[in-house]
């Protein structure tokens, strides 16, 4: 009896072992087939994001555009946003990196650079209960003195304000900075009084202050001499390709210029698709 | 408050959503799965030569076993789990799912082997002795006396591994898998529910379903262990 019992429970647990062992063979069966590797973050709508686990977006369109110009197979993979510099410079496990990168000097040091193919400018998300003093519809970043500020770490939000913070307007003021795991979860710190004022790109932080009535964003400037010349923080964004991939950075350059090309009402395709993809329009 | 229960209906009153959640819940569980298996195989394998008794042939074996669990058990899994991602498997199109299963399995040996030379170490001595006294071989001593007595030591404590690497593998969303805790974090950016906190509480229900499961199924197994234990004393 109590050998039978042993024989059942092994059958079962050899069962289980089986099935489990095809389940995950064909959950790795589609991984092993691309030409190109294209590493993104899939939480920055809409330029990538997760659509009933699929990775969608406006970044995801220009890959399939090149992969589809090359007749080559491109595969996305999301990976954590501070990782994508390094992964692309050092093009082993990825060929380039499209997750709304921006263009800055030490970046372009590693990496190659396409043609940039969309303007954004940072945001201040707050508490509407304790908002940073304002000017106009703007806020400069005199006003964040002596705050805990809080960014996705390794994003462009961050590298500003920790420019700022060594050698800029906030240095020597007490003023300190976080890096947190996304947008949202700075967004999140807010509400538990772990920063004060989080920092994102503008779109990012339109979706969040859209679905949180509790918080605000504002464009954050530098401030000019006068107040009619404040300017706001801008940058902009461009996909990375590794220095080695010459063929592969042409064919981006090709399909941005394509889809950057103006229509008889002055649209270009990027454009249509950030609209799209904010679910504003159905085009 | 009453805001974060509507979105707790909210979020069960989504398919999407839950959907998901039991995708990402299915990946945590595929991990773990053979994770725990490759821990228990190669453990015992370790544990086995730790324990062995020591002669010339088994010096290297030894030293290798015992700098292995060394370096296991002295750095951080989420190290480990980086350095197999983009050191040790940064190859073009491996599949990340084997890649987290080696990382988790191989982390997991260190402490198994731990787990079961503690269990062959409890067993008394004076055992081994007496079966030595009555002439029995080195490996029916073994099976026949000190393993019976080794895995009632060890279950328990084995439990607590499985549970641990089921709640360890949370940190796969770092390397981009779409595990159980990685679904929360795609359900609270900012196109979906655009706040963690509620689909963080209905992720940890998860995890703390299976595990409770897991608690009972190592419960059961303990009892009818010591059940045949009473029966002996008898």
């Amino acid at each position: 009896m109590h050998k039978v019992k042993t024989a059942v429970c092994f059958v079962i647990f050899l069962l289980i072992t089986v099935g489990m062992g095809v389940s995950v063979f064909f959950s790795v069966r589609g991984d092993t087939e691309a030409d190109y590797v294209v590493e993104t973050n899939a939480f920055f709508a809409p330029f990538e994001f997760y659509e009933n686990r699929k990775i969608v977006g406006v970044d995801v369109e220009i890959v399939n555009r090149v992969a589809e110009k090359m007749n080559k197979k491109i595969q996305i993979k999301n990976v954590e946003f501070d990782v994508i510099i390094d992964n692309v410079e050092a093009g082993r496990i990825a060929d380039a990196g499209a997750a709304g990168l921006t263009i800055t000097p030490a970046r372009e040091e590693k990496v190659n650079f396409t043609i940039p193919y969309y303007a954004s400018v940072q945001y201040v998300i707050f508490n509407r209960d304790a908002p940073p003093s304002m000017r106009d519809d703007h806020v400069v970043w005199e006003a964040l003195t002596g705050a805990k500020l809080g960014s996705q770490i390794g994003s462009t939000g961050y590298i500003f304000i920790d420019d700022e913070i060594k050698n800029g307007v906030l240095s020597g003021t007490g003023t300190t900075v976080r890096g947190i795991d996304s947008h949202q979860l700075a967004a999140d710190a807010i509400g538990a009084h772990i920063i004060d004022y989080a920092i994102a790109d503008e779109l990012a932080a339109k979706f969040i202050v859209d679905k949180n009535p509790e918080l605000g964003a504002l464009p954050l400037y530098y401030s000019g001499p006068t107040r009619a010349e404040d300017y706001p923080v801008e940058e902009s964004y461009a996909i990375a390709v590794n220095k080695e991939r010459t063929e592969l950075l042409e064919v981006f350059n090709e399909v941005l210029a394509e889809m950057l090309t103006e229509d008889a009402n002055g649209k270009t395709e990027i454009d249509k698709l950030v609209l799209r993809y904010m679910g504003l329009t159905n085009e | 408050m009453n805001d974060f229960f509507s979105k707790i209906v909210e979020l069960f009153n989504t398919p999407e959503y839950i959907d998901s959640l039991l995708h990402g819940f299915w990946l945590t569980i595929q991990i773990s799965y053979f994770a725990i298996l490759i821990g228990i195989l190669l453990g015992t394998v370790i544990a086995l030569v730790g324990a062995a008794k020591p002669s010339k042939w088994l010096a290297i074996p030894k030293f290798i076993c015992r700098f292995y669990t060394t370096v296991i058990r002295g750095t951080p899994m989420a190290l480990q789990l980086f350095i197999m991602f983009f050191v040790i498997f940064a190859i073009k199109g491996f599949p990340s799912i084997i890649t987290a299963i080696l990382a988790f399995g191989l982390n997991s040996a260190a402490y198994t082997a731990e787990i079961i030379r503690g269990g062959i170490l409890s067993v008394d001595k004076g055992q081994a002795e007496a079966g030595m006294a009555l002439g029995l071989s080195r490996i029916t001593i073994f099976i026949k006396i000190v393993a019976p007595q080794a895995i009632k030591n060890i279950i328990p404590a084995l439990g607590n591994e499985v549970i641990t690497v089921i709640k360890e593998t949370a940190i796969v969303g770092m390397v981009g898998m779409y595990d159980l805790n990685m679904a929360a974090k795609d359900i609270g950016s900012g196109q979906n529910m655009a706040s963690y906190i509620v689909p963080m509480f209905v992720a940890a229900l998860f995890y703390l379903a299976i595990i409770y499961l897991i608690t009972f199924a190592v419960k059961q197994v303990e009892k009818n262990l010591r059940k045949s234990d009473m029966k002996a004393e008898k």
